[in-house]
């Protein structure tokens, strides 16, 4: 049986409305996505083998986070506001509570995969990685999480690339670790904002992390600073999309772009994926998930 | 509120959420009957039935109903709390 089908019977058994979405997506006829899907799924499951676990376990740690968007999504629509207001506020009840890190990591994982808008999105890093995969020696990921977009950097990118990840919960940092496996990966317990070594940094990847912050425009001119001239930025950060370590709100796509344009950066490439089968504009107007990705570079003019 | 008067105030907002005219629900009826009734039509009936009942879930209650009637069962618990 395809792990994919077992994966999705599962949570189709315990929560059937999810099911049911899932089910119900485009790409589960598309041949090249289920072979993807199999082959994440088949590594997936040798990792959780060394902890003594099984895709149960991803399972179940799935439909945790997904009660949890359940209501926090009812509560943005009561109210129009993500629930969380401080990042003070998400690192307790979140970043340094390691039982809320160890399903939400695997949650969102898991996600990866199964959500059409977070797998397009995955698509979308690995074609733009590739196409400038000849001109990077250094990778930083800034706020990793479960770290499968660092393992697949890992596998496009050339032999010798200077790999290290960045994040400031230890527990995204040792799931990360387990993910990567054996490719040398540098991995820093760190606020970004204390790195010093300005200027260095070939390739940055900020994969879904500009919405967990108060300001993500300091951010954006932290990583400036840490970029080679010629260097790329990846940004990966969703509108409209309610979660328990969710701060900033993007109301549409163009509110990223204008904060990208403000902060000195310049869009090479751009990908919106939206989360209901429904074009990116019509999920703005109806205040639904898109996930907006970008390749950007400093902008010299 | 009568659980048949719930039933019917229940059945309105169904309708308004799926855009139905001619929907109708008993207590047995799951999302399985409902080809609309997905993850993202749940939130919104759950807040159309906040809204419609002057009420509010928790995030266990939102996650505990198989069926129509296990809906009613607690919408009628949280109107007795009210009342």
């Amino acid at each position: 049986m395809h792990l994919l089908d077992a994966v999705i019977g599962k949570i189709a058994e315990l929560d059937p409305l999810h099911g049911k979405k899932l089910r119900a997506s485009a790409m589960m006829g598309e041949p090249s996505y289920l072979a993807d899907a199999q082959d994440f799924l088949e590594q997936y499951q040798v990792v959780l083998k060394g902890r003594g676990l099984t895709l149960d376990h991803a399972v179940s740690c799935y439909l945790q986070m997904i009660a949890d968007v359940r209501y926090e999504s009812v509560q943005f629509i009561r109210s129009g506001e993500y629930s969380s207001k401080s990042f003070e506020e998400v690192q307790q009840r979140v970043y340094q509570s390691p039982g809320v890190m160890e399903y939400y990591m695997h949650g969102l994982l898991l996600s990866q995969f199964l959500w059409a808008h977070h797998y397009d999105t995955l698509c979308f890093f690995r074609k733009a990685l590739h196409s400038v995969r000849q001109e990077i020696s250094g990778y930083l990921e800034v706020g990793g999480g479960h770290g499968w977009y660092l393992r697949e950097a890992t596998r496009i990118l050339r032999p010798h690339t200077d790999f290290e990840m960045i994040d400031i919960s230890p527990h995204s940092l040792e799931m990360a670790e387990r993910m990567i496996g054996e490719a040398s990966v540098r991995y820093t317990l760190a606020d970004v904002f204390s790195v010093k070594d300005e200027g260095l940094r070939d390739f940055i990847c900020l994969g879904e992390v500009l919405e967990h912050m108060e300001d993500p425009a300091a951010l954006l001119n932290k990583l400036s600073g840490l970029l080679k001239p010629h260097g790329y930025l990846f940004i990966t950060t969703p509108t409209n999309a309610p979660a328990i370590d969710h701060i900033h709100l993007f109301r549409n796509c163009g509110e990223i772009r204008d904060l990208l344009n403000q902060c000195g950066y310049r869009v090479l490439t751009e990908s919106c994926a939206s989360s209901e089968d429904m074009s990116p504009e019509e999920a703005d107007r109806r205040q639904i998930t898109v996930m907006y990705a970008a390749l950007l570079k400093i902008n010299s003019e | 509120m009568e659980r048949e008067a719930i039933r019917s105030k229940l059945t309105e907002i169904f309708r308004d959420v799926f855009e139905k005219a001619e929907l109708e629900i008993g207590e047995a009826t799951t999302a399985a009957d409902i080809p609309a009734w997905d993850s993202l039509a749940h939130i919104h009936l759950i807040v159309a039935v906040e809204r419609g009942f002057g009420i509010r879930f928790s995030s266990r209650e939102m996650q505990s109903w198989d069926h129509v009637g296990e809906m009613m069962d607690c919408i009628a618990e949280k109107l007795s709390q009210k009342a």
